[in-house]
């Protein structure tokens, strides 16, 4: 959560380095970063303060505003489209004439026949803020035509990223007290001493859930004047992005970015009786400050008085018993609550404060008393307070940092250079630990506003970055590789890339399904979905590929990219009953647009993209597998009916692939696509071994094998009735040739086939092939009613 | 010599020596061929008029008629491959080829970016004899958060933006405890590694990750490298010189890193790196926003706590793990400027890799 930390008001604390970038180069360095500097008041010359006193769309926009402007003794007509713009606030006007710091120059100009005459900016155009936020809104009292420098005088800020572990440094003293340490300056710590009168009636504290709320204070101040604060609270308030409300709101603001120790007033007169810590009680709810009624549940701390809540504890007081113009007895509530509890109401209720995002990374008990002898004393000085009673608290989980015990030689042993004990004991100390070396190590304590420190390593990070790590020196860990430990080979995914981009294959990754999207391929069907997806287009995790790489086709169809063949070598999610996580497989997919022209492409296209697709996959399975891939043609949901394999790794089913379903291509409107995918993980499961088989000594014998079947005859059979009827000689079959037409019968179609014979022990004789393709012949005839061509 | 008949050899060889010599071009020199060795040529008449010799003739008239057609042949292939060796007009202008054609190229798809730089930095690292790992990507609450030192309530759980799975039988709390998570970084492979490994430990592991998350630096799916190194006696400075060589080698070998302190839960301490802006080399530029820097990974020296959670008895074993953004490296690499490039399957934008 970035934070806003004004030099003037740090200045305070410190003796500030010249200039402010070398200050927050430092602490940039040391583990807190300055996003940026914000020079407030820089180029603002001519901007001056103006009221909002009325305000309307600009006929016929829906956006535009025209808004009248007191300024000063004048008035200005301005047109803005800015989303919040309230009639009574104070805001920035730069008239015409005006040099915005952007560069940016104001002229009188006309929006839809209206005339503006300058602009009303946003922290943006003068230098503030990076992000759009609308107008520049300076409260509602005040008076117009000054100098906007009046009210935001110059300054520089600092934009700080703090980290979750530093709450403390989330106000200037924090940030003041590293400073301190880091540029070794002297540091003034406010000491406040309200003056204190025991007549003072202060309101009992109770309370009931320790382990929720560790300590709880409060004190009572009587004759408070509720009004404006002075104008160098309001600037300082200004400058950190916080718009001054009233003095003993302001008070309560002020002393939390000062001490990073959020605090709470109540109107006395409106408590009735003690103070409360409790759990909400089912179906209680609290009106709160900004207007709106939140349920509360039972697992939320609430302040109560006897009638009920009067604060959600650490998120935001209620209305009842709010400081309003009328006050004149107040209860300052200075208090520690826990951080998850904090967090978790936050949650449950969608608010977060300024409050509740400092309480929700646990801070330290010990910024109580400071803080609200602090804000007491404020509210005298601002609010012409009378004196405060004496504390009430209760403090039942009261937090003492123990002592940490550093063996010798730790702090070099763990950064790898020589840091001796008592240099990183003087560094500590700069940090406000209470450090020493006893018997040769290091034992600190962690100052009374830090819990993030516990372990011995937490003291290294104290010491390193109080030295700065870029005076290391780099070194590579001594140990080695060990013999009896061997390094695994790499995986084969990146071999398997490199063979589907070898193959022509573009690389495409892909995540999420739509929550309607259909079944598709072989793998198990169920599916996770996300209970928090950003969109229902993405809110399933697949169990497949395909889906995601024909909406990857479709993508491209849609801009016109020819030829896409895509591929993707990912993970699908199988869910198992009773298992808390799923099985994630690898899985290598491919889709390929087939050319378009017409939705239909000829059967003989289709196949022969298919037939590429497969061959891939054999390819694949080759390269990397002792598995042997085999094909059985299926019905496949998500492919066309009659035009799909499921592919199989030693006879099980480990993928698929075929025509895209012309339904799915036409909802995609992708005309016609080939897609498949294999288990990559199982292909990988049995790796190939490359073993040496001798070369052939003999010469082999081709011999073609022209031969009509029934139609309906697949091709694997035949194939596999050669294969067997061949035996030991017939070493490969080739069919290279598929024919219907003049001189085939209806209902046949002819095939050819290239066969090779050989043998490891002898020149083959005419005879032998003879005889083994009569056997070949003879099988075919007699299982799949084969003729030789020209026979039949 | 003389043959009986007339035809002087000696004379002729040289004759067609000098002609064979001059022939300009292949073409003509086959013609000569022809003339001279082919059956209507002088030699050939000569040659078969050599059997009806007499006996005592027979023989030197035919070695020595050999002979010249052994020369005259030996002429042609000679010339023959001289002319084809050499100059201007040896082959006959009609067999050309316009060769400034544009090429025909092997068919080729082109890798996903985040995999090229996936892929190298394996690379980088098996160099130094880290093992690869992968995990699940669909992980448990206990290994994304619990074991990584970020209990339940910890404030830094919202800096990771978390995808749950649906479950209908668990009930989850408000942070989603007891859930199934998409894994938001590689991390949670720190305490599987180290429940399955025992020290010394060397590995990284690259993979894929998920955030609730969509702008131009942040996109819903990203990938990760994390490594973890586990050992006696490992320091801050083994971390820093391991990182300073992966950058140079990653970015350049005239790189340098910088360690900015920062705050993981699951390391202490934790340290942000910069490497020196590569466009620039420091002196300022819209890349490294002008400060001469470029975040690029974030580490630091292993949680005791999560030494503990993954077996491993911090008193004896320090260690150190980082963890950087694949794509936002691949970004900075190749100059892409929208995050969300890397998730779109635009193939203009795979093609350019």
């Amino acid at each position: 959560m970035p934070i806003r930390i004004s030099l003037d008001w740090l200045q305070q604390y410190i003796e500030l380095p010249e200039p402010a970038e070398q200050l927050a180069e430092a602490l940039t360095l040391s583990g807190t970063e300055v996003e940026r500097i914000i020079d407030q008041g820089v180029g603002w010359d001519g901007v001056v303060v103006a009221r909002i006193v009325e305000a309307s769309l600009v006929p016929g926009s829906d956006h535009l505003q025209v808004a009248q402007l007191e300024v000063g003794a004048g008035r200005a007509q301005v047109v803005s489209g800015a989303p919040n713009i309230r009639v009574g606030d104070l805001v920035a006007l730069a008239p015409p004439g005006t040099k915005l710091p952007n560069g940016m120059e104001i002229g009188e100009r006309k929006f839809m026949g209206e005339i503006s005459q300058g602009m009303m900016c946003s922290p943006i155009e003068l230098g503030l803020s990076s992000e759009a936020d609308g107008l520049l809104i300076l409260g509602t009292d005040g008076p117009t035509g000054v100098p906007l420098t009046e009210l935001l005088p110059q300054d520089r800020v600092l934009v700080v990223e703090v980290t979750t572990n530093r709450p403390d440094l989330l106000c200037h003293l924090g940030i003041a007290r590293e400073v301190s340490a880091l540029l070794r300056r002297p540091l003034s710590v406010p000491e406040p001493k309200p003056g204190e009168d025991a007549a003072v009636d202060n309101v009992p504290i109770q309370i009931d859930e320790p382990d929720l709320c560790a300590r709880y204070s409060a004190r009572s101040l009587d004759s408070v004047m509720v009004g404006q604060s002075p104008p160098w609270v309001q600037r300082r308030l200004r400058a950190v992005g916080h718009r001054p409300i009233s003095n003993v709101v302001d008070a309560a603001n002020y002393v939390m970015l000062e001490t990073g120790q959020p605090l709470h007033a109540f109107d006395r007169d409106q408590l009735r009786g003690g103070i409360v810590v409790r759990r909400a009680g089912a179906g209680e709810s609290i009106e709160c400050l900004d207007g709106k009624t939140r349920e509360l549940t039972p697992e939320m701390l609430v302040i109560a008085d006897q009638e009920g809540a009067v604060a959600i504890a650490g998120v935001i007081g209620g209305a009842g018993r709010a400081v309003s113009a009328a006050t004149r007895r107040i209860v300052i509530e200075a208090a520690n609550f826990n951080g998850v509890n904090v967090r978790a109401t936050t949650r449950r209720l969608g608010l977060r404060t300024d409050a509740s995002t400092r309480f929700e990374k646990q801070l330290h008990p010990e910024l109580v008393p400071l803080a609200s002898a602090r804000m007491a004393q404020l509210v005298q000085e601002i609010a012409s307070g009378g004196p405060v009673s004496p504390v009430a608290e209760e403090y039942p989980r009261p937090v003492d940092n123990p002592p940490i015990h550093c063996r010798p030689g730790f702090f070099s042993d763990y950064l790898g250079t020589e840091v001796g004990e008592d240099e990183a004991a003087e560094d500590l100390v700069r940090l406000d630990f209470d450090a020493a070396v006893v018997d040769g190590g290091v034992v600190a304590t962690a100052p009374g506003f830090r819990l993030d420190v516990r372990e011995p390593v937490d003291l290294v990070e104290e010491v390193g970055r109080l030295r700065g790590y870029n005076s290391l020196p780099s070194t590579l860990p001594g140990r080695g590789l060990e013999v009896g430990r061997i390094l695994p080979p790499p995986d084969v995914e990146w071999s398997a890339r490199d063979v589907a981009m070898g193959a022509g294959y573009d690389e495409v990754i892909t995540a999420f399904e739509p929550a309607d999207s259909p079944r598709m391929g072989v793998f198990p069907q169920a599916r996770m979905r996300l209970a928090n997806p950003m969109s229902a287009e993405e809110s399933v995790m697949r169990a497949s590929l395909l889906g995601g790489l024909t909406r990857a086709l479709a993508r491209n169809v849609a801009l016109d990219v020819d030829g896409a063949r895509i591929f993707e070598l990912g993970r699908v999610f199988w869910p198992e009953p009773g298992r808390e996580l799923p099985v994630e497989a690898r899985v290598m997919g491919v889709a390929v647009h087939l050319p378009s022209g017409s939705r239909q492409p000829a059967a003989a296209a289709v196949r022969s993209a298919v037939l590429e697709v497969k061959g891939f996959f054999e390819l694949l399975a080759e390269s990397f597998s002792a598995a042997v891939l085999t094909v059985e043609q299926a019905v496949v949901d998500g492919l066309h009916p009659g035009r799909g394999v499921s592919l199989m790794l030693d006879g099980v089913v480990a993928g698929c692939c075929g025509q895209l379903h012309p339904d799915h291509a036409a909802r995609l409107d992708i005309g016609a696509a080939v897609v498949g995918e294999l288990n990559f993980d199982a292909l990988v499961a049995h790796p190939r071994r490359r073993r040496f088989q001798p070369v052939p000594r003999y010469p082999a014998v081709n011999r073609d094998l022209a031969i009509t079947v029934p139609d309906l005859a697949l091709a694997r059979d035949v194939i596999s009735v050669i294969t067997r009827a061949g035996g030991a000689i017939l070493r490969s079959v080739d069919l290279y040739d598929e024919y219907r037409g003049a001189q085939v019968p209806d209902g046949r179609k002819g095939l050819t086939f290239r066969l090779v014979f050989q043998s490891d022990s002898g020149t083959l004789t005419g005879e032998a092939v003879a005889a083994a393709e009569a056997r070949i012949m003879k099988a075919l005839h007699s299982e799949l009613g084969a003729e030789a061509r020209g026979s039949a | 010599m003389t043959g009986e008949a007339g035809l002087d050899l000696e004379k002729h060889q040289q004759e067609v020596l000098e002609q064979v010599a001059q022939a300009p071009d292949t073409g003509a020199l086959e013609q000569l061929r022809i003339q001279v060795l082919g059956r209507k040529s002088a030699l050939n008449r000569e040659l078969s008029r050599v059997g009806q010799l007499p006996p005592e003739q027979r023989r030197e008239v035919g070695r020595v008629a050999n002979a010249v057609k052994g020369a005259i042949e030996a002429a042609i292939a000679e010339r023959q491959a001289e002319l084809r060796a050499g100059g201007a007009g040896s082959l006959d202008i009609a067999e050309a080829i316009d060769l400034t054609f544009p090429a025909t190229r092997p068919r080729r798809g082109h890798p996903h970016p985040v995999s090229l730089v996936m892929r190298e930095m394996e690379e980088i690292f098996r160099g130094l004899g880290y093992d690869i790992a992968r995990g699940p990507e669909i992980e448990t609450d206990y290994y994304a958060f619990e074991a990584l030192n970020i209990p339940v309530g910890h404030p830094a759980r919202d800096g990771f933006d978390t995808f749950f799975i649906a479950t209908d039988d668990i009930e989850a709390g408000p942070e989603g405890e007891g859930k199934v998570v998409l894994r938001p970084h590689t991390s949670p492979m720190q305490v599987r590694y180290m429940e399955s490994h025992p020290p010394p430990i060397r590995v990284v592991i690259p993979g894929k990750t998920y955030r609730r998350d969509n702008d131009a630096t942040h996109v819903p799916v990203f990938h990760q490298l994390e490594g973890l190194l586990v050992d006696e006696g490992v320091t801050v400075a083994d971390l820093r010189g391991t990182l300073e060589y992966f950058a140079r080698a990653m970015f350049g070998d005239d790189r340098r890193i910088r360690l900015r302190p920062d705050y993981f839960p699951f390391t202490e301490p934790s340290l942000e790196v910069h490497v020196s802006c590569f466009q620039c080399d420091g002196a300022g530029c819209s890349l490294c926003r002008f400060s001469g820097w470029i975040e690029i990974l974030g580490s630091g020296m292993v949680h005791p706590n999560v030494l503990r959670f993954g077996g491993i008895d911090p008193d004896r074993y320090t260690g150190f793990a980082f963890g950087m953004g694949i794509d936002r490296i691949a970004m900075l690499k190749y100059g892409v400027e929208d995050l969300r490039s890397m998730l779109d399957p635009d193939l203009r934008f795979v093609r350019q890799f």
